[in-house]
């Protein structure tokens, strides 16, 4: 044995006295084959269910074509911009002159890599566009995550590179957690500005070929 | 072939040594002596099956050692200054902070630590540390013989222990 070994034996057996207790026994019950089968049939059960849930799921999303029709509830857009409480979600619409919906579906190849394409569950569509959409019958949502001017949000999303919007908004930061674009199925579509915790910032409602006369969807690369 | 709960009381403190040179660390060797009692726990059947209980639980170690590594897991965040609940002046603080010949060992792959350790700690011949390590005796040597040469290459023989 070298000089070098025994330098080696001998600090690791001076270290080996460093060591902690050896802790006790964990209490655990044995697990029986019957119940590892049980656990396993649940497994399986669980899969399947979500397995339809997915494949049940594709079927609500818009189709592609013409938008499907639909009586939209008239109601009062609850959500305002956050940097002008006094401007409604219509007003700025109406200065927009923007299309993000042409009836077709924005598929995820259409989008800019820096997108974060994502399928919203239902319930969550309902939240967000419900207080100004009425239920929604469909879903689906291109988001980006990060902080977010307005125009950053316009050109991700829809590509609009020179929105027509009040010059002073443009400056405001939204400090979203996530913008996105959702639809409730009857070609009423929102972007929505969202915190972490899902709270609508802001959206901006009734964007759609046929508020806004522009049909084409461009998508910033 | 003692209960679990027999070698437990017999062998604890060999193990918990066994785990602390594997990792250099005062609580990662707690967690995983941990993981390693749970293990020997789940499988306490074949635990009692084994020809060599002392030489099966070396190898769950040894296992959950080397796996570790490849779990990639998130670092833990160490707690900020003043918070720990050992003393500053406790030994499992001062260790290898003015050992070189340790700090290096510890520096040391995990496959490598663990070959020289088994080695030089456990005192197992090459057949044995294969056993453990789930390899060929011919893969110990070579582990071994490039550990110490790793060591060699940093001069670790000038250094006084």
């Amino acid at each position: 044995m070298t000089i070098q070994e025994q330098q080696l034996r001998a600090t690791l057996q001076r270290h080996a006295h460093d060591a902690p207790p050896p802790g006790p026994l964990p209490v655990a019950a044995p697990v029986s084959t019957r119940r590892r089968g049980v656990s396993a049939l649940v497994g399986v059960l669980v899969a399947a269910v979500v397995a339809l849930a997915v494949f049940a799921g594709a079927s609500w999303f818009p189709h592609q074509g013409s938008p499907p029709t639909g009586t939209r509830p008239t109601t009062t857009p609850s959500d305002t911009w956050l940097g002008d409480p006094a401007t409604s979600n219509a007003d700025l619409l109406g200065t927009w002159r923007m299309a993000t919906y042409d009836g077709r579906q924005l598929s995820p190849r259409d989008l800019p890599p820096e997108l974060q394409f994502e399928q919203i569950s239902h319930d969550w569509a309902w939240r967000t566009l419900g207080s100004c959409a009425g239920p929604p019958l469909g879903k689906y949502s291109v988001g980006a995550q990060g902080q977010f001017h307005v125009t950053d949000v316009l050109s991700l999303l829809v590509g609009c590179t020179k929105p027509r919007f009040p010059e002073e908004l443009a400056s405001v930061p939204l400090l979203a957690d996530h913008a996105g674009l959702a639809t409730d199925g009857l070609a009423n579509n929102g972007i929505l500005l969202l915190s972490a915790n899902g709270k609508v910032l802001a959206t901006y409602d009734r964007i759609s070929p046929e508020t806004t006369g522009l049909p084409d969807v461009r998508v910033a690369r | 072939v003692p209960s679990l709960e027999e070698f437990h009381a017999v062998n604890g403190v060999a193990l918990a040594r066994l785990a602390y040179l594997l990792t250099g660390d005062y609580h990662g060797a707690e967690d995983l002596m941990q993981d390693c009692w749970l293990t020997l726990t789940r499988h306490e059947a074949r635990f009692a099956a084994s020809n060599s209980p002392l030489a099966y639980a070396r190898r769950v170690l040894v296992n959950a050692f080397l796996a570790d590594k490849r779990r990639h897991r998130v670092p833990e965040a160490p707690m900020p200054e003043g918070q720990d609940l050992i003393g500053d002046d406790s030994p499992e603080i001062q260790v290898a902070e003015h050992d070189e010949l340790w700090s290096r060992v510890l520096e040391l792959p995990r496959r490598e630590r663990a070959t020289l350790v088994l080695t030089y700690y456990e005192d197992l011949d090459d057949r044995d540390a294969a056993t453990v390590l789930q390899c060929r005796p011919a893969t110990v040597r070579a582990t071994r013989s490039r550990a110490l040469a790793r060591l060699r290459a940093q001069n670790i023989a000038e250094v006084t222990p």
